[in-house]
């Protein structure tokens, strides 16, 4: 266990030893993941539920591509809960924890690049 | 091949230009990757080869996308990916035509490049038997396959030109060896039907219990040795072409059912209940009188006028003159070309020769003439001692010589005997003339 929150060698396998792709897949990821916790935050907000599906289904497959500890099971499970539109302290629980990591994950990674 | 066009349709960046890294590593691969469906939609015009398209998007949901790509090319291939193990959504896809569904997972990118594989090596296939259908397309462009120019033949090409026109019934007529089934196809591969299959069928040799079965297939069980479903020749005509060769020979029971079949465009498999529709053209041909047939009664009327159609004439080749020399040389040229001789000339001597020939057996005859004068000639100029007529050629040995009346009376009466197995009924009914004349003469001349 090397302590990050993050594990690479998903994206790795896509793109080999190619380190600049690397550094701007990581940039995609840096740009792309404050404006998708912001609209899951404000439709959290608004209760807009269909739209924080839409957007954790989204950030699902960045949380798999860069293996984010923890987030994974966390993020299938606020999709599930914004479908069935129920237990709404449970969804806003899970926003906040997963913009949380997010947002320490984004903080490492910007040391990556 | 050209390049692969590929579109990638994934709203989420990352991942889109993860896919787009991953499948832009093989450079036979041009890579577009669009953000929403609208965009998607917007280019298909570019005429991609495969879709990547991300289910879930912002402006439109996956299913119509997938309908509206489908619209425009129900046959491109459309892979769905998903952030979501979902078989029910899974399903509904491939019903409505996807190619395959995906999950976003580990194994995503390989199983999009072994897709895109799979698409190229279709793509690869069809390109192949586009060329292939373009040769045969090619060889029978029906001025590669019937040589001359006479006036006779002139007018054929004309018919022939007005008949790739349309999906008329072509009905064909001509001496044996003038060539009917060489028109037939030369017709169907210029004729928009050129794509769909040609399926020749020779009526006169399906014994009659068979025929049926064979023009419109049959059930399961239907009869004795009948163990699986079989397709007719007129269902696998389907969208192409159906060559009835020896359309005189037919039994007027299936006079009968041809005729329902072709008035009706449907048929119903031996043993089966259904009707099944086709839709193939018809071109038949015969080397009898089928209007005398129907006179005789032996060719329902009805079914005459219904295969009448376009009426191609095909002229025997004594009566195209010139054409006789233009195939000699083709013929000759091919000979020695398939057998690796070298090219050969025809002396005048036997130009003269061959022009003077009646040719009973046409186009074919002449092919069998010049083939045997390639092989004995000893030069390479064919002479007049290497033509030589078959036994076969009756008119020819008929008028080779001066006889009096009653000897060309016996050779006639002799020739005509062995044409019909010594039946002297129908000998009696070709001639004209009556039994009793026949015995007769046999009985003098000791035939």
């Amino acid at each position: 266990m090397n302590g990050k929150l993050y594990n690479l060698s998903q994206v790795k396998l896509f793109l080999g030893d190619d380190k600049q792709q690397l550094g701007n897949m990581i940039t995609i990821f840096l740009n792309e993941t404050p404006i998708m916790l912001k609209a899951l935050n404000d439709n959290c907000e608004t209760k807009n539920y269909e739209e924080v599906k839409f957007y954790a289904h989204k950030l699902k497959s960045s949380i798999d591509l860069f293996q984010i500890n923890g987030l994974q099971q966390d993020i299938r499970a606020l999709e599930r809960l914004a479908v069935e539109e129920k237990d709404f302290p449970s969804i806003g629980r899970y926003v906040t924890g997963i913009t949380g990591v997010l947002e320490n994950v984004m903080d490492d990674l910007e040391k990556e690049v | 091949m050209e390049s692969l066009k590929v579109f990638i349709v994934e709203d989420d960046k990352l991942y889109g230009d993860l896919l787009r890294y991953h499948l832009s590593l093989n450079p036979d691969n041009e890579v577009f990757l669009f953000n929403s469906g609208q965009d998607c939609l917007d280019h298909l015009y570019l005429n991609p080869d495969f879709i990547s398209l991300d289910y879930s998007l912002p402006d439109m949901s996956g299913l119509d996308i997938l309908q509206k790509i489908r619209a425009y090319n129900p046959k491109l291939p459309v892979v769905m990916v998903s952030g979501q193990d979902d078989v029910e959504t899974a399903v509904n896809l491939l019903k409505e035509g996807a190619y395959d569904y995906f999950v976003k997972e580990e194994d995503t990118k390989n199983r999009l490049w072994n897709a895109l594989k799979k698409v190229r090596e279709n793509l690869e296939l069809k390109n192949e038997i586009d060329i292939l259908k373009d040769e045969i397309g090619k060889k029978y462009e029906f001025r590669n396959v019937i040589k001359g120019n006479s006036l006779a033949i002139t007018q054929i090409f004309n018919m022939i030109d007005k008949a790739t026109q349309s999906s008329i019934v072509i009905s064909l007529f001509g001496e044996t060896g003038t060539g009917k089934d060489l028109v037939a196809k030369a017709i169907h591969y210029n004729s928009p039907r050129s794509s769909g299959p040609f399926v020749p069928i020779n009526v006169s040799a399906i014994p009659g219990e068979l025929i049926e079965s064979e023009f419109f297939g049959y059930e399961k069980g239907a009869f004795t040795g009948a163990v699986t479903r079989k397709k007719g020749k007129f269902e696998q005509a389907n969208k192409g072409t159906i060559f009835l060769d020896e359309i005189a020979e037919m039994d007027q029971n299936m006079q009968t059912k041809l005729l329902r079949v072709l008035q009706e465009k449907e048929l119903t498999r031996v043993g089966g209940n259904a009707t099944i529709k086709f839709d193939a053209r018809v071109i038949v041909a015969t080397n009898k009188d089928l209007s005398e047939e129907v006179k005789k009664g032996n060719f329902r009327e009805d079914l005459y006028y219904r295969l009448l159609g376009l009426p191609i004439e095909l002229p025997p080749l004594r009566a195209r003159g010139n054409d006789i020399l233009i195939l000699a040389r083709y013929f000759l040229d091919q000979f020695c070309k398939e057998n690796g001789l070298e090219k050969k000339s025809i002396s005048k001597a036997a130009q003269e020769k061959l022009m003077h020939h009646s040719y009973p057996g046409n186009v074919r005859e002449l092919k069998a003439i010049i083939d045997l004068a390639a092989v004995l000639s000893n030069t390479n100029e064919i002479g007049d001692t290497d033509i030589s007529f078959t036994k076969t050629s009756f008119t020819n040995d008929l008028l080779n010589g001066e006889d009096t009346l009653a000897g060309y009376n016996n050779k006639i009466l002799n020739h005509f005997l062995s044409k019909y197995n010594r039946n002297v009924a129908m000998v009696a009914e070709k001639l004209d003339i009556g039994k009793s004349t026949i015995y007769r003469m046999i009985k003098e001349s000791e035939l």
